[in-house]
């Protein structure tokens, strides 16, 4: 992992969709050390602005503005894979083996 | 947990209310839908490309921002922001005034920045919100989407569309504002939609076409449904010019012209005679007659009448130019020159051919409501038969008798026989039910000698001399003598000579 990744992810609280991102997350990070990750969580409903200036239609919606370019990934984020390459977090089998090293 | 954030998932508590319907300003539209738009509905405008969706969608909005006080919130799918803008400048829509002043809200959602989507597991919620803010922002009663349709392809199912454009129209229903969505359609006839489903979330549907017909082409609006409510039914013509667009309902709701028995005379003290007096002030006139028998000289001198007698008289040339129409005139003492200088009288010399029926129509009303003439001149009818199909030729002239009716401008319509003996144009066969008076002209041909009769066949609410007058045009105009004797058949043209002595003689016999 080199630099700072700094995504956000768009949901709109108490939808099913929204909330199944939010806990895709959840579980894709669990563990991680946030040290050079910051993912925020933003309610469109609560701060519309925010939705303004990203230019959010669609929702729940994943953008992660560093390191660049910007990608952008709708959905529930069920697919953990793309979720990680996002994000750059490392593959999980690596991490489990790096454990017993 | 459910959101509350947006209200309206419940109408429950509205008590029911008529719905009623708020102003368009569009020029006929809001005469086809009786009122407009529905107040806190959505509307659906559907066309292909090209059609003019975005054109009534700005239309609308500028109109709610100009003539009825509305404030605004526009969301733009497929173009941004500036280039939105800039593309109606030309029209005199300058819509970035009313930005500064906070009372329209641009909401850019052009294709550049939505992304790439995982296909499955999104809804409209942010757009939701976005339009929420806007609508909080400007405290606005009217909401525009334009080109809804590049949103909706990136919506994993049919299913999800409906269900989320329902919640947007609930929430924007709820917040009290009238919204308009236009999404394009793939086929002029056929599927409503692309999606085939946002016309059943929609209260009403309006239908834009732009079709090919016999080389022309032909914007045409429907109405489809406005739930609830009655609207005129079926497609009308209507125009993209420098104001935007006009519609063309053609015909008024009812019949409820006021009648006039005041008469107004021809010009022609003889014609006013046969005519059993002059003609209603509120009545369409057709003179029929081969080419040369005079049609333009009855023109002009009804018009000429009219100047004298310092009636406004809109002359609608189609088959010579104004300046061959003057010294026509001049050759029988008539200054044409002199009365337009005074301002009683305005000819307008267009080649048929230059427009399509539909401007035509528009030119036509906006020349009658900014001259507004008592009398009017159309020389001669044939001529437009060219111009389009005979469908469109027939809602033409409905539509200009229905302005003239509305107007009550006494009306002088000439059509050109298609042969020298007479016989039936088209003009005739469609609009002589229309007319209140017409007037035929013949040649007659007797011995070796080709002369002309006049007869009055129809004059609507009035006796009038049913004989065939021979007529003359001499240096003072038209001359009228007496009936034709031993000829038959001149106005059916399949004329006989007939012996003057036999009929003599047979009258006699009958004699008491």
């Amino acid at each position: 992992m080199d630099g700072q990744v700094r995504a956000v992810l768009f949901v709109e609280r108490g939808r099913l969709r929204s909330e199944a991102a939010v806990a895709n997350l959840a579980i894709i990070t669990k563990g991680v050390s946030f040290g050079n990750l910051s993912v925020e969580i933003i309610d469109v409903a609560e701060e519309p602005q925010r939705a303004v200036e990203s230019q959010i239609f669609l929702v729940p919606m994943l953008v992660r503005y560093a390191p660049k370019p910007e990608i952008r990934l709708g959905g529930d984020l069920s697919n953990s894979a793309e979720v990680r390459l996002a994000l750059s977090l490392p593959n999980p089998y690596e991490v489990a083996n790096n454990g017993f090293q | 947990m459910v959101s509350s954030k947006y209200p309206g998932t419940s109408r429950s508590e509205n008590p029911i209310k008529p719905v009623t319907r708020i102003a368009t300003g569009i020029q006929g539209f809001d005469e086809l839908s009786y009122g407009g738009l529905p107040e806190h509905r959505t509307t659906l405008v559907v066309g292909t490309s090209g059609s003019c969706k975005t054109i009534f969608t700005l239309q609308c909005v500028w109109n709610r921002l100009t003539k009825f006080n509305s404030n605004v919130v526009l969301i733009s799918f497929e173009q941004k922001t500036e280039m939105l803008l800039r593309d109606v400048v030309n029209l005199g829509w300058d819509l970035t005034k009313y930005i500064d002043e906070g009372r329209l809200f641009v909401v850019d959602a052009s294709p550049t920045r939505i992304g790439p989507v995982d296909d499955l597991h999104v809804d409209l919620g942010g757009l939701l919100a976005q339009v929420s803010h806007a609508v909080d922002e400007v405290d606005a009663d009217f909401v525009a989407f334009d080109a809804m349709g590049t949103l909706l392809m990136q919506m994993p199912s049919d299913q999800d569309i409906r269900s989320d454009l329902n919640r947007m129209s609930e929430h924007l229903a709820a917040r009290g504002c009238t919204t308009i969505i236009n999404s394009e359609r793939l086929h002029e006839y056929g599927l409503i939609s692309r999606y085939g489903i946002e016309e059943f979330v929609a209260d009403a549907v309006v239908i834009l076409r732009n079709v090919l017909d016999e080389e022309r082409v032909r914007r045409t609006v429907q109405i489809l449904k406005l739930r609830g409510d009655d609207h005129l039914k079926g497609e009308f013509p209507f125009t993209f010019g420098d104001d935007g667009l006009v519609m063309l309902p053609l015909i008024a709701n009812t019949l409820t012209h006021s009648s006039s028995v005041d008469r107004i005379t021809s010009g022609s003290k003889d014609i006013d005679k046969i005519a059993g007096g002059g003609f209603f002030q509120d009545s369409i006139i057709l003179i029929s007659g081969a080419t040369g028998t005079g049609k333009t000289l009855l023109s002009s001198t009804f018009a000429a009448a009219g100047c004298l007698a310092g009636e406004r008289t809109l002359f609608l040339a189609y088959e010579e130019s104004l300046p061959q129409l003057q010294r026509n005139a001049e050759g029988w003492g008539m200054d044409l020159n002199s009365w337009e200088a005074a301002g009683v009288l305005k000819v307008i010399a267009t080649y048929p051919e230059a427009l399509a029926f539909e401007d035509h129509l528009v030119g036509i009303r906006r020349a009658i409501e900014e001259f507004k003439p008592k009398r009017l001149v159309v020389d001669s009818l044939s001529a437009l038969e060219r111009v389009g199909t005979l469908k469109v030729f027939r809602e033409f002239v409905i539509g200009l008798s229905t302005l003239v009716k509305q107007g009550n401008i006494c009306t002088l319509l000439t059509s050109t026989s298609p042969s020298l003996s007479g016989g039936e144009s088209i003009t005739e066969a469609h609009i002589s039910t229309l007319t209140d008076a017409i007037v035929v002209l013949r040649y007659v041909e007797t011995g070796s000698r080709l002369r002309r009769g006049i007869g009055v066949i129809k004059m609507r609410g009035s006796a009038h001399d049913k004989t065939v007058h021979e007529y003359n045009i001499g240096s003072k105009g038209i001359e009228i003598m007496e009936p034709f004797q031993g000829v038959n058949g001149i106005i059916l043209g399949l004329q006989q000579s007939v012996d003057i002595t036999e009929d003599a003689d047979l009258q006699e016999v009958f004699q008491p």
